[in-house]
């Protein structure tokens, strides 16, 4: 076998690959990681052979009778977080949820000075997944986390992961049928696994990557797999440091709404008419009231009508009449309340009261002219007082103003949420009404 | 620098020693075993054919680990279950000695401890046991049971011939990474930290066939 | 990305802000006005001669 002889002269010489046949059924397989193959899958007979022994001694004849083709064929050679890998093994893992497999797909890369890094794959979902020295602190109190470097790690899952395909070549020793107990813990775009084997635990930490990075490291033809579905350290579109920028946003909008308001409010309006008349039925003569003064810029004049109507209605046509030039805002308003007892219960209609507001009165002397009716059989007389102010803040539009700046970031915020329930309906914590098992 | 040098006492072949302080050293022609004594070197073994493995670490291989430059001037080799592994000695800028350890191309650097915490012994170290060393909790993740296959090079202390030795590694949160050797009498405990192979600026490495340089 | 939707968002929110100082400054309302020229001063002295678009609206929109 191959292998370049240490020290000694002739030292630089080039590590060789090693050629080897299958002792099964004669094919040549390619051993691509040099002496770190310790498990290669004979790929004619798909038989797992031990690498170290000096006959290829067969560890699992015939470890599978089906063929599944990698979406990276083994060999292939791409440029990944910038040094040079090729693919030499993979491995496909089933977990069982509620009876149902569920695969995932292992991707082993291989640089003879770098080592080895994996590339997983599920529904479309790729991470890069590399080995973890450090020992993670563990927090099993409530909801299980686990801490890396700084960061928390959520407990998204755990389920027993077994080994239902391999082929290619392995540093370790690998067969069909393999288990190992896993545990995901997530803070996306990261996941933190341990994978426990007769006591001896791994940790790995991947990182979500897109299919596209995938594909154009690695040269491979068309298009990746759709990803389908949320992953469990999918980063969100929403993640939690955009909502609460805008929130924060929101928030200056309405202390800026709110202390405008309050500007507005403390600037009072002017009251500048106030007069109660009397309406008698058919007594509905117009008349016009005396002059007043409407000061400052060009702003709205605020006419409340207080009545006492009582099951009946007044109608009042007004005209604002600038002195000067001669120029009216008319227009009409209608005041009706009525009231009773049905079933026991007491009901009421309509206001006595009606405030509306002129809009841009240009500054001057005027009257109104007002011109009241009263229904033809009206039987009572109607009390009611007009009274104008000058530049009211029209409260509806600052309400309005809030409830549209709050769309936008409850906009953000559900789509957030709803990504989330997506994520966590399919780990061991689904958001209730969205199934799944309850351990 | 001028290197010391000295002719195998048994083929006769030049030895020129990379590193002043070498206690043993193998001669590349013949691989016998040498044990410095001043200027003579007495052959006390033979190392036999190591294995053919492929760390990219080769003797004369330079490095730097956080402020000081290395060299790498010798190398033991265990193997144990899962396959294996070896301990590159290097000597550091300012002639302290280190040792980077190749497993699987996972790498550390680690330094020989001379006044460590209490240890357990062989019969008490399992994984999951605890200690603590200069502020950090080290826990012993995997006790290995790995053969000696055999010694190259240079070495700060006698290391041959031995059959079956222990080691437990241990590990921190953080990067922190130690073993304790059980191959002596009073085992020895070696404390560094694990690092990527860009950490370590490696130069003059093995070359692979069907890769370029680095 | 993110940039570009707090960039609209501040936009979209000053321009309501905008949208409500104009109205407040000028006094906007959705009140149905309709505008009158040249009324005469003789309407003073003779309110029923003033003619509105909507003298009668009681009668009108109580169809009695």
């Amino acid at each position: 076998m191959g292998g370049a002889v240490t020290g000694g002269p002739g030292a630089a010489a080039k590590v060789a690959a090693r050629g080897l046949n299958c002792p099964s059924c004669g094919a040549a397989l390619t051993v691509r990681a040099f002496e770190h193959t310790i498990s290669v899958v004979c790929g004619s007979c798909q038989s797992v052979l031990d690498a170290k022994d000096p006959n290829l001694r067969v560890l699992q004849r015939f470890a599978q009778t089906k063929r599944v083709e990698p979406r990276i064929p083994l060999g292939t050679r791409g440029t990944w977080r910038g040094r040079p890998y090729e693919v030499i093994g993979f491995q496909r893992r089933t977990i069982h949820v509620e009876g149902t497999p569920y695969s995932w797909d292992e991707y082993l890369l291989f640089n003879p000075y770098a080592g080895f890094r994996y590339l997983t794959e599920y529904a479309g979902h790729w991470n890069d997944v590399t080995t973890v020295r450090s020992i993670p602190e563990e927090r099993t109190a409530g909801r299980p986390v686990a801490r890396l470097g700084g960061r928390s790690f959520r407990h998204f899952q755990t389920a027993e992961a077994s080994t239902t395909y391999v082929l290619g070549e392995f540093p370790w020793q690998v067969r069909v049928g393999d288990s190992a107990k896993s545990r995901d813990f997530i803070a996306p775009p990261y996941i933190l696994s341990a994978e426990e084997t007769e006591g001896e635990k791994t940790w790995s930490l991947g990182e979500y990557v897109g299919g596209a990075e995938v594909w154009k490291a690695f040269g491979l033809p068309g298009s990746p797999p759709r990803a389908s579905g949320v992953f469990a350290n999918q980063p969100s579109p929403e993640p939690g440091g955009e909502r609460r920028t805008m929130w924060t946003l929101f928030l200056t909008f309405v202390g800026i709404v709110v202390a405008f308001a309050a500007w507005r409010a403390v600037q009072g309006s002017a009251e500048v008419f106030r007069q109660s008349y009397v309406l008698g039925p058919g007594d509905d003569e117009p008349f016009v009231t005396q002059p007043f003064t409407l000061g400052g810029r060009p702003s709205n004049v605020e006419l409340r009508i207080q009545t006492d109507v009582q099951n009946g209605w007044a109608y009042f046509n007004f005209a604002l009449v600038n002195l000067a030039s001669g120029t009216a805002s008319d227009f009409g308003r209608e005041v009706s309340y009525y009231e009773g007892v049905e079933d026991g219960e007491a009901w009421h209609e309509g206001s006595r009261t009606d405030d509306v507001r002129i809009p841009t009165v240009p500054p001057g002397r005027y009257y109104l002219r007002v011109d009241p009716e009263l229904p033809a059989d009206a039987a009572r007389s109607v009390r009611y007082t007009l009274t104008l102010r000058r530049d009211v803040p029209g409260w509806r539009y600052f309400l309005v103003v809030l409830v549209l700046l709050a769309v936008p970031p409850l906009k953000t915020v559900g789509r957030g949420a709803s990504f989330e329930r997506a994520r966590w309906a399919e780990s061991d914590y689904p958001p209730a009404g969205l199934g799944g098992d309850d351990d | 620098m001028t290197r010391r040098a000295a002719n195998c006492p048994n083929c006769g072949a030049r030895i020129e020693f990379l590193w002043s302080a070498a206690v043993q050293t193998t001669c590349a022609y013949c691989r016998s075993v040498l044990v410095r004594h001043d200027v003579d070197l007495e052959r006390v073994g033979r190392v036999g054919d190591l294995p053919p493995d492929a760390s990219p670490i080769q003797i004369g291989t330079e490095g730097r680990y956080r402020d000081r430059s290395f060299l790498v001037v010798g190398r033991i080799l265990y193997e144990y279950e899962r396959g294996g592994w070896n301990e590159w000695h290097v000597v550091m800028s300012d002639g302290a000695s280190g040792w980077v350890s190749d497993a699987q191309l996972d790498y550390a650097v680690s330094f020989l401890v001379p006044a460590p915490p209490p240890l357990p012994n062989v019969a008490e170290v399992k994984p999951g046991y605890r200690l603590q060393f200069k502020g950090a909790t080290y826990e012993v993740t995997v006790v290995t049971p790995a053969r000696y296959r055999g010694v190259e090079g240079e070495l700060p202390f006698e290391y041959w011939d031995k059959s079956e030795v222990f080691f437990a590694d241990l590990r921190t949160r953080g990067a922190e990474f130690a073993t304790i050797d059980y191959s002596e009498p009073t085992p020895l405990f070696f404390a560094g930290e694990s690092v990527g192979y860009d950490d370590l600026g490696l130069r003059n490495v093995r070359e692979f066939e069907g890769w370029g340089a680095r | 990305m993110r940039h570009v939707r707090y960039a609209g968002y501040v936009l979209y929110g000053s321009a309501l802000i905008g949208l409500l100082g104009a109205a407040e400054y000028r006094g906007w309302s959705f009140l149905r006005v309709n505008e009158v020229r040249n009324v005469p001063r003789s309407v003073r002295d003779n309110p029923g001669a003033y003619r509105s678009p909507y003298s009668g609206g009681g009668r009108y929109m109580r169809g009695k």
